[in-house]
């Protein structure tokens, strides 16, 4: 382990469990989960679901947009004009990035 | 070659599909995207790409962005799938427009599911797929 790394684990150990002798093992352990849950959330949708909503009505949801349209067409649905919806929602303001020039 | 340098600027090849209007951009081959960490969305396309993707026909939301000048602006956009043929990875994700844009550019939230390396002295990209 790099001695910064180490130092650091210490120095948050003791704060934490002061000088309990499983003090290093309750920080390891509560970060290790803490990574693990990150990894869990990375690698999948979280759960994201689509709906197409025409007018107040939803007529069909899914959790992909392929998913979407095979029942879209199923249902002889019209797509012209769908509204598709996200469970996960977009945040507004968001940055632009650096590639966007605008007269 | 899924990834690459063009001078300084990071593409990564994509296709973009509109499975509820059974449109995908390009037709054949792929397109190749800049890679730009500084956009917070998953992607953004010229206007005239979204139209050729039918993305237009369907109910659009706004939002607003910020832009490097720190001027806002109001995009347009709806949900496309995104497909990274040498990955086989494919994405669903909010697509968006606004006058102005030129290129075709994948953003963070689109990055979030990747993982991306970019070695800038040796001029190589590389990006794997999560799982």
């Amino acid at each position: 382990m790099d001695d910064e790394v180490e130092e650091k684990l210490r120095e948050v150990a003791t704060h934490l469990y002061g000088s309990r002798k499983s003090a290093l093992s309750n920080v390891i352990e509560s970060a290790l989960k803490n990574f693990f849950t990150l990894l869990d959330k990375a690698g999948s949708s979280g759960g994201v679901s689509f709906k197409a909503v025409k007018g107040d009505t939803v007529v069909a949801e899914a959790d992909t947009l392929d998913g979407l349209a095979a029942i879209l067409k199923e249902k002889g649905v019209e797509p012209r004009g769908l509204r598709i919806v996200s469970s996960k929602p977009i945040s507004s303001p968001a940055h632009a990035g650096y590639r966007i020039i605008r007269a | 070659m899924a990834s690459y340098f063009l001078n300084l600027t990071p593409l990564l090849e994509i296709v973009i599909r509109n499975p509820i209007m059974d449109r995908t951009f390009p037709v054949d081959g792929r397109v190749a995207a800049v890679i730009d960490t500084g956009f917070e969305g998953f992607l953004l396309v010229p206007e005239d790409v979204f139209e050729k993707l039918s993305l237009n026909q369907l109910g659009l939301d706004r939002r607003e962005l910020i832009l490097p000048n720190g001027q806002r602006a109001y995009s347009s956009g709806t949900y496309c799938e995104v497909v990274t043929p040498d990955l086989g990875v494919r994405l669903d994700g909010f697509v968006e427009t606004l006058e102005g844009v030129g290129e075709v550019v994948v953003g963070a939230d689109l990055l979030q599911n990747l993982r991306l390396t970019l070695d800038y002295c040796l001029r190589i990209i590389e990006v794997e797929a999560w799982r």
